[in-house]
């Protein structure tokens, strides 16, 4: 065999990881306000009177006064992973990643009101140690933004509000992922790995990004039945995000690997694999920096709520939030030089399950105290569950309080602890005859702690 | 209304109770309080699994580290070679037929998946030269084969990065069997490792394995003058005289010099410390016995055919410091030590023992050369019986060393 002919396909190790995005059950940014944050993000029935209802359901902002917030979380995620048969362990890179918000809103005459919101309903991002971690094949840093830009409109008919927004969306995507030569074609139908080249052979770091714009809406309705009881109801529509920017770079990494006598590639002992790799990187190369386009459908979300507020203090609400996850079926990746892949994903559609209350403590100050509990269902299935999101159902727990702090200015802040439930998962490529599952995501979880101030005029 | 939201509320535990924590599924290693999480094994080509002078997945998983992880439960890949194998093994070695019609240069490739940890690191041919570089020695069989096993990897690079909790080594066999399988020169002093080589490179990588803080069980190398592999020049002279008190079995167109009799027979003959390879004296004899019956001539003095006295008190001298080497290191670095010197022993009393000559009686018939039970068809790797009996050794030693559990093979 000649240098000529030792061929790159590339095919499945590049690519069989799938992006971040689709995870967004899992780690989707529902924490777009400390005052819902703190109270289990229910609000669908009931939003918190701070503009950020505009996210949690639009009709909430209609009868608020001129008024605007700005607000973050920082959310600062663990997990650790625990290989069946080696029982090597390893952890996020410990890293706070801040979410910020911003709410604006005035009322239009007496019934109507107008807003404007910057969140970022999506996002993510996820980092192992790039040298050691044993699934930096399939991504040790995935990171999403998805930044939502929403005018919303909202008018209030006695005790009947509606709402709705256009959500323009900017969604950008990061996957930085090593590459395993073990996985790479030598020869048609023979692989590096078939020659002997281990496991886990890091050959090139793969950093793949896009960005592109979508356009999607978020709908909603509160009644309120009694004075006591308020239903609501929010639609936030799917997108689908066409990317046709993006950009994938490879940089070579050195394997420090030898060839010896007798080599079945032919070549004189004492060859560097790196020497026969470096073509790649060049002009003519399968591994140059190329375009790659995609389209990611975002899902549709049904959000049912009702507030109760059985003695004059205290409210306490429960939502019910769908999302059709199953749109996420399969996401296409077409390289301009690599050969095209088409990402099965095969997430379930499923339900999350919210529960808060709010105490007022002091009404001349609007003190009150918030707290919430929720119970997401995993999306994922269990050979989707990788490093890039190793998701699994989960229990959040959420405190909070708000307080004037001067006649202008109010502020919320909350704790949230998300404990997920330790979740088999991958972090091998899936390959016939191979394991679906190779070891265990435990400890996982993230600290979230959120600040919104908000400024009434 | 209160009523339906305490339903609701109640329903929550049931909604959460759905759900519960998967767990890690581990190998079981409760005999050997988890001394086997990650078994790695760093050897020649006995610990490979290579018998009958070829190698392929079905003496790869026969080999005694396979053995061992498996009493110890635990999980223990090896880089499988697709049948035939690389090369294939013997089927008959008078014939030289190999497994599925192969030839002895043929060579499969390695099954897939590929595991993601590879516990057998072992290579055919690793001599300790070649720990820590690729191109130590171009023309050897671990040149040819350590990209199947080793993937290119020094055999330092690989152990580092298989973590083991336990490593088995044994290496040091290539450094003193070269000498005895040499083909134009039997014996030839200079296929023997030099000791100060042997001794900078084992020591060098024994303080390397200690920053690996892990824990190491260490083989002796096997005297390789008591493989069947050779036979004595007096065991040739014996048979062909029957002076021994056994009848005479050559035919008259092989002929053995007096200077291969014993020394009790014919004062200041050394056949006793001669030793003669198969592939020279079987293999002359069997060319003599059947037509067209070429005349073969067996002269202990001939180097060409022989292991000399001096080579053979050379290699014996050379093996017996290399052990005291791999002991003085394990002692040093509180290794356990597999006593193969023990294993060979026990080989020769059991079985039918290692046979001084071997069978020839079904080769008439088309069969092959036999070299008794516990040898392979090539005449110098452990039979399937062989690696049972080493397993089992490792295994006592283990638990001796390390108060583990672990039953013998079955």
């Amino acid at each position: 065999m000649r240098r000529s002919e030792v061929c790159f396909a590339l095919a499945a190790a590049l690519l069989l990881a799938r992006p971040a995005v689709s995870h967004a059950q899992g780690y989707g940014v529902y924490e777009q306000g400390a005052c819902t944050m703190g109270r289990g993000g229910t609000a669908a029935a009931r939003p918190c009177a701070d503009a950020s209802g505009m996210y949690f359901n639009p009709a909430g902002i209609a009868g608020l006064p001129t008024s605007g917030s700005l607000g973050g979380t920082v959310i600062m995620p663990f997990t650790t992973w625990s290989n069946d048969n080696t029982q090597i362990q390893a952890d996020f890179l410990s890293k706070a990643y801040p979410v910020p918000n911003l709410y604006f809103v005035a009322p239009v005459a007496k019934r109507y009101a107008l807003g404007f919101g910057v969140y970022v309903p999506y996002g993510l991002t996820t980092e192992w140690d790039k040298e050691t971690f044993e699934g930096r094949f399939l991504g040790y840093k995935t990171s999403l933004k998805a930044i939502y830009l929403q005018p919303t409109a909202a008018a209030q008919f006695g005790k009947f509000k509606i709402g709705a927004g256009l959500d323009i969306t900017h969604l950008s995507v990061d996957l930085e992922r090593k590459l395993d030569l073990s996985q790479q074609f030598a020869a048609p139908g023979v692989t590096f790995g078939m020659l002997g080249i281990p496991y886990g052979t890091d050959f090139a770091d793969a950093n793949i990004t896009g960005s592109a714009w979508g356009v999607g809406y978020n709908l909603g309705a509160t009644f309120d039945l009694t004075k006591q009881v308020s239903l609501g109801v929010r639609y936030l529509g799917r997108q689908k995000v066409t990317a046709d920017g993006g950009e994938a770079q490879f940089t070579q990494d050195p394997t420090g690997l030898v060839l010896t006598a007798g080599n079945p590639l032919g070549f004189p002992a004492g060859t560097p694999v790196d020497a026969l790799l470096a073509p790649q990187f060049e002009t003519g190369g399968s591994l140059v920096t190329q375009g790659v386009s995609t389209s990611i459908r975002l899902p549709n979300q049904l959000v049912m709520g009702v507030a109760v507020t059985p003695v004059k203090a205290l409210t306490v609400m429960f939502d019910a939030q769908y999302t059709w996850w199953e749109v996420l079926d399969e996401i296409p990746l077409d390289f301009e030089i690599l050969p095209n892949q088409s990402l099965v994903l095969n997430d379930n559609s499923v339900w999350t399950w919210r529960f808060g209350a709010e105490l007022l403590l002091n009404k001349e100050h609007g003190t009150v105290f918030r707290g919430g509990f929720i119970f997401h269902e995993a999306a994922a299935p269990d050979q989707s569950v990788i490093p890039n999101l190793p998701e699994a159902s989960r229990n959040d727990y959420s405190v909070g309080f708000g307080t004037r702090i001067s006649k202008t200015f109010y502020i919320d802040a909350a704790y949230m602890l998300v404990d997920a439930y330790n979740r088999r998962g991958r972090t091998v490529a899936l390959e016939p005859g191979g394991p679906i599952t190779n070891g265990l995501y435990f400890n996982a979880g993230a600290n979230l702690v959120s600040v919104t101030l908000t400024a009434t005029f | 209304m209160f009523r339906r939201f305490r339903l609701i509320a109640l329903a929550l535990p049931v909604v959460a109770g759905c759900y519960t924590n998967e767990t890690l599924d581990p190998p079981d290693l409760s005999n050997n309080n988890r001394l086997f999480t990650r078994f790695v094994a760093i050897g020649t080509s006995i610990s490979a699994g290579l018998q009958s002078a070829g190698i392929n997945d079905s003496t790869q998983r026969r080999a005694f580290p396979v053995l061992v992880a498996e009493q110890a439960g635990a999980s223990f890949s090896r880089p499988s070679l697709n049948l035939p194998g690389c090369p294939a093994p013997f089927t008959n070695n008078v014939t030289q037929a190999r497994v599925g019609g192969a030839t002895a240069s043929g060579c499969t490739l390695r099954q897939t998946p590929i595991p993601y940890h590879l516990g057998n690191l072992a290579a055919p041919g690793l001599s300790t030269p070649d720990l820590f570089t690729n191109i130590g020695s171009p023309t050897s069989t671990y040149e040819r084969l350590q990209i199947f096993f080793l993937g290119g990897q020094t055999p330092w690079n690989a152990v580092k990065a298989a973590q083991p909790t336990l490593l088995s080594i044994e290496i040091g066999s290539n450094d003193v069997l070269g000498a005895v399988t040499s083909a134009p020169d039997p014996g030839d002093p200079d296929s023997v490792t030099p000791y100060p080589v042997f001794a900078d490179n084992y020591t060098k990588f024994a303080d390397s394995v200690a920053t690996l803080n892990t824990q190491v069980v260490a083989f002796t190398i096997p005297d390789v003058t008591l493989i069947p592999y050779t036979s004595r020049g007096s065991t040739y002279w014996c048979l062909k005289t029957g002076a021994c008190g056994f009848p005479a079995q050559f035919p008259p167109t092989v002929t053995v010099d007096n200077n291969c009799a014993p020394n009790a027979a014919i004062p200041g003959s050394k056949g006793d410390s001669v030793l003669v390879p198969w592939t020279i004296g079987v293999a002359g004899l069997l060319r003599a016995s059947s037509p067209p019956f070429t005349p073969f001539a067996l002269d202990c003095s001939n180097t060409l055919q022989v292991v000399t006295p001096a080579e053979y008190a050379y290699v014996r001298n050379t093996t017996d410091q290399m052990n005291q080497l791999i002991r003085d290191q394990a002692a040093l670095h509180g290794w356990a030590v597999v006593d193969v010197s023990q294993i060979l022993a026990q080989l020769q009393v059991q079985d039918g023992g290692i046979p001084a000559f071997p069978s020839l009686a079904a080769v008439p018939t088309g069969g092959s050369i036999n070299f008794g039970n516990w040898f392979s068809l090539d005449g110098f790797h452990p039979s399937s019986a062989t690696h049972r009996v080493v397993a089992d050794s490792m295994i006592a030693v283990v638990n001796r060393f390390f108060a583990t559990e672990i039953p013998a093979v079955p």
